[in-house]
């Protein structure tokens, strides 16, 4: 059965939403877990954690948004998270 | 057990095969040679093998040794001193930095008893390769770790592939019906059908594996090249040399007053005691000066199995503190995780027990990896000529790349044996072999009896000509009782026999993943193994 036109551009959207945007999201949310995690007593685990989670973010934003349905809420999140990080890098600085 | 309807399970074939057109082979390329890099302690002592005794820990006489290079080196390389067992089991001590160039350094490898085996004098990163002792298992590693591509693109690629990795192992799991079940059936008579569920079985087997592995490559893969640069940028201006300076201060206050260094001996044997363990790496800093900073490192330690440093004071000896991993000043949650990270990546936990299995479950994954590979291109096939292209190619990388890493130490076994340069006669043999067995691949009615054929082979000349290019002995091994090396080569030479004689009967094993007919329509219809 061919897919209907709506049905291919619904596709490429994802493919562009799981492929580069979430990858970028991964990226960016290094910027946020730095901000974000307390250095502990070492003074450390703000300038390790990020590495440490940005395979384990990207895991989980990719297949989130390859198996959510409602694709419109997906780009939201990955976006969300994408616009979140930066602000929190711009106000960081 | 996740259960998803039809339309996420298709989305998830999609991405479980896609992902393995698009970096399906280089992946296999990194677990191959991971697999393979996990054993450079055996690697090297076999390619170098020596009838004195193999070290793994520092222990007594190190101090009167570093002092006797220290002595020879003068004080313009005393910045930083690192000592550790090399791969080969001779120990190695790096002196290096005069403040203008940091990197350059006179190394040494000594024995147990003190005696200066080799020095060299350079970079760091020349003396990589240009280290004859080591060279081959340098090779193997920086083959897996950047696939030999230059900074920063190496390991940028290495560790998206490990992200590859991880999607292959998720979605994998996501199309498992029920998980647990398929751990264990294989129920099929039909041989095609037996193929795919002998893939789903050995995956699903090997699936926490996998996951564990690409998760932790990719964190090691993207740290240099993205991760810490993005980091930097949020938080230190872009430099990375503040974020050094906040991830690792310095624990004494700098003072550039000439002092003795204390007893490394004691040192060592205080943190045996405090660690029950051996110390397996040494590091000084500021050697003779006042600020003089030693930490002991013991890779296991006998309570937590995790990495522990201890610090002491260069001059008076006393610990400064002891701690899980090499970030900050104290131990934390982030230096604890990333110590866990390296155990579980290397597999050093246990000693040669966990490296053993680590190396066998890597080729496990990525036998996983290429009869994946196999199905999904023998399926689309079936509906369109143009995968034949990719189906030779996954028999070209599938078994020509072990064939080429086979044929790795006979570049290296050449080039001790005529004063060549090691790294480029390594490549050089590595490249070639890869270019010959590109001609089977696309050529012969089924490449892999070919491959086998020729991987057989070259195992079976391998002991020769380690023994002929200058390499110990089995007489003169055997006297030293030194059996690695030649328990090695008749690993290589039964395995060479193995393959020789195993073309048949895996070519009737895995026919279920050859393509529906590889020989239509390229005239050879009728010649299908």
């Amino acid at each position: 059965m061919k897919a209907t036109g709506a049905e291919r551009r619904r596709a490429q959207a994802r493919v562009i939403l799981a492929g580069p945007l979430v990858l970028l999201a991964s990226f960016a949310s290094l910027a946020g877990v730095f901000v974000f995690t307390p250095p502990g007593v070492a003074g450390v685990n703000h300038l390790v954690m990020p590495m440490l989670l940005q395979p384990i973010i990207w895991a989980a934003l990719f297949f989130y948004a390859s198996l959510d349905e409602r694709l419109g809420r997906a780009y939201l999140v990955v976006l969300g998270i994408i616009g979140l990080s930066l602000a929190a890098a711009a106000a960081y600085r | 057990m996740i259960r998803l309807d039809a339309r996420r399970t298709q989305r998830m074939l999609l991405v479980h095969g896609w992902f393995a057109v698009a970096l399906g082979l280089l992946t296999y390329i990194v677990l191959v040679t991971g697999s393979v890099a996990i054993l450079g302690r055996e690697i090297a002592t076999w390619s170098s093998a020596w009838t004195g005794e193999p070290r793994t820990t520092l222990g007594k006489g190190t101090d009167a040794t570093l002092r006797t290079i220290a002595a020879s080196t003068g004080s313009s390389h005393h910045e930083s001193v690192e000592v550790y067992a090399r791969a080969s089991g001779r120990l190695w001590a790096f002196f290096s930095g005069d403040g203008t160039q940091p990197d350059q350094g006179v190394g040494v490898h000594f024995d147990a008893d003190g005696t200066i085996l080799a020095r060299h004098e350079g970079t760091k990163v020349a003396l990589r390769y240009g280290d004859e002792i080591n060279a081959l298992a340098t090779f193997f590693k920086y083959l897996h770790i950047r696939l030999h591509a230059p900074d920063p693109w190496g390991k940028a690629i290495t560790g998206t592939l490990g992200l590859a990795l991880a999607a292959f192992a998720i979605s994998g799991f996501l199309l498992h019906r029920d998980y647990l079940r398929d751990l264990f059936v294989i129920r099929r008579r039909d041989a095609k059908l037996r193929a795919r569920e002998l893939h789903t079985v050995a995956g699903s087997w090997l699936l926490p594996f996998a996951l564990m592995s690409a998760l932790t490559g990719a964190y090691m893969g993207l740290y240099s090249p993205v991760t810490l640069p993005v980091v930097a940028a949020v938080g230190f201006e872009g430099e990375t040399a503040p974020y050094n300076a906040s991830a690792f201060p310095p624990m004494l206050s700098e003072s550039a007053e000439a002092a003795t260094l204390t007893n490394l001996d004691a040192i060592l044997a205080e943190t045996e005691r405090r660690a029950g363990r051996a110390v397996k790496y040494l590091e000084i800093r500021h050697w003779g000066r006042a600020d003089a900073h030693v930490v002991a490192g013991v890779k296991q330690d006998a309570r937590t199995m995790l990495e522990h440093y201890y610090h002491y004071a260069g001059v008076d000896g006393r610990l400064l503190q002891a701690m899980v991993g090499g970030f900050g000043t104290a131990s934390s949650a982030g230096g604890t995780l990333e110590n866990l990270y390296g155990m579980l990546h290397f597999g050093e936990f246990a000693e040669e027990a966990s490296r053993y299995l680590w190396a066998l479950l890597g080729i496990g994954t990525a036998y996983v990896s290429l009869t994946g590979m196999r199905l999904w291109t023998r399926r689309r096939l079936a509906q369109n000529r143009n995968w034949r292209h990719l189906h030779a190619a996954t028999d070209w990388i599938g078994y020509g790349f072990p064939l080429a890493m086979a044929a790795v130490p006979i570049g290296h076994f050449a080039a001790r044996a005529l004063g060549q340069p090691l790294y480029a006669w390594m490549l050089g043999a590595l490249l070639a072999t890869l270019a010959f067995a590109a001609a089977p691949a696309w050529r012969a009615p089924d490449a892999r009896r070919t491959l086998l054929a020729a991987t057989g082979v070259v195992l079976l000349v391998l002991p020769l000509l380690r023994w002929t290019s200058g390499g110990a002995s089995w007489a003169a091994l055997a006297s030293a009782e030194r059996y690695v090396a030649p328990v090695i080569d008749g690993v290589m030479l039964l395995s060479g026999l193995a393959l020789l004689r195993m073309p048949r009967r895996i070519v009737a094993l895995t026919a279920a993943c050859s393509p529906p007919d590889r020989a239509v329509g390229d005239g050879s219809a009728g010649r299908r193994t």
